[in-house]
């Protein structure tokens, strides 16, 4: 069976600054992988380039058996993408933000309507469709951004620390959600974060240090007994 | 072709309500040129204008000689407040949704330029309008023949 989000070989530096050295995972369908490493580890840098802002200097990234450097508009089609700063429209309705949004997957008219509907059913946001984005607090901004990021139904969804700047419960609720998506939708997810408490045992869990995978596995596997928090500060020498 | 179309149509529709919520700016557009064209054409008029030359069968006065000047100008800063939004995108990250959309990038661009000089057209013909309120109009086929210019 051929991996949803497959990874192989990545490297990137910045000038002579090496930021991603030959990083491959691959990811199958219906799983939840979270993406955990310290700041400055390189996941942004690796989201940049499975989302096809950078072009690595070396190694290739397919999704569903597109590739991203062949075949760009099949692969990001397949794609859903939360950054880390919520690229929203804050003068407009949350409907408008989505149609916009629509309308760059080349989805309109009664279609758009249907499929903004669900996803905002499927994040309980129906009734702000009509509110301006201002109008709304930093966690229903978050979930509006992943309400956004389904609608054009992908197959894989990528989430750069999503749950930066929100509190504990907000935070408690939107890791729920999305591990749900996973298991109800078939959705393979990919979660970077550098907070150990929003990965569960029984995700997948890969370390990235240095621009170096550390480790790969299920996250209980990787604590092997100790704290996931522990074990993380002992692999990324933080502790030292 | 549908998604091209449809892309297009939404860039378009949201560089316009941008405008259209930036009053300040569209008021900025159509009184710098109008401030040149009622105030300094009206100094200038006794001692500038075009003499009798061909192909001008009559004296060309100073504001109408102008006219064409102030609509460069117009798109002038037209252009440069346009490539401002694009800093401005690039600075709240809207660039990166268009980036990981899945319509070819040059199409995106093609887009946003459409947008933008559709944009300036229209303070274009606001700016004559205005101007042949005030009595400087021309032809028909002169309002015409700058659409594509």
């Amino acid at each position: 069976m051929t991996a949803r989000l497959s990874v192989q070989g990545i490297t990137h530096s910045y000038g002579k600054k090496p930021a991603l050295n030959n990083v491959g995972f691959s990811l199958e369908k219906g799983s939840f992988c979270a993406l955990l490493g310290p700041n400055g580890a390189g996941k942004s840098t690796l989201f940049s380039i499975l989302t096809r802002l950078f072009v690595p200097d070396a190694g290739d990234v397919s999704v569903a058996g597109h590739s991203l450097s062949r075949a760009p508009g099949k692969a990001l089609a397949r794609i859903g993408v939360v950054f880390q700063q919520p690229p929203l429209d804050l003068d407009l309705t949350v409907r408008r933000n989505l149609k916009y949004f629509a309308a760059l997957h080349g989805i309109s008219g009664a279609l758009a309507d249907t499929r903004i509907k669900a996803v905002l059913e499927r994040v309980s946001m129906s009734e702000r469709m009509h509110e301006k984005v201002r109008a709304l607090n930093g966690g229903h901004r978050r979930r509006m951004e992943i309400a956004r990021a389904l609608i054009h139904e992908p197959q894989v969804l990528l989430l750069d620390e999503p749950t930066v700047g929100l509190d504990a419960a907000t935070r408690h609720a939107i890791t729920g959600h999305v591990h749900d998506l996973a298991d109800e939708q078939d959705l393979t997810v990919l979660w970077a974060t550098h907070l150990v408490d929003e990965v569960r045992d029984s995700d997948r869990l890969i370390v990235l240090h240095r621009g170096v995978v550390l480790a790969d596995g299920s996250a209980a596997g990787i604590s092997d007994g100790m704290t996931l928090q522990s074990r993380f500060l002992e692999m990324t020498g933080a502790g030292e | 072709m549908k998604v091209a179309l449809i892309c297009l149509a939404a860039i378009v529709h949201r560089e316009a309500s941008r405008f259209i919520s930036q009053r300040g700016r569209f008021l900025a557009a159509i009184v710098r040129p109008l401030v040149w064209l009622i105030v300094f054409a009206a100094g200038f008029r006794a001692a500038l204008g075009l003499s009798i030359q061909p192909p001008y069968q009559t004296y060309i006065t100073y504001e109408v000689y102008i006219v064409p000047g102030l609509c460069g100008m117009i798109q002038l800063y037209s252009g440069m407040q346009s490539s401002l939004s694009l800093v401005y995108d690039r600075e709240m990250g809207s660039m990166r949704l268009l980036l990981t959309s899945p319509i070819p990038r040059w199409w995106l661009l093609f887009c946003k330029l459409f947008a933008s000089t559709a944009i300036s057209i229209f303070q274009v013909y606001t700016f004559l309008a205005i101007a042949a309120l005030t009595g400087i109009d021309f032809s028909f086929s002169a309002y015409d023949a700058i659409l594509p210019a």
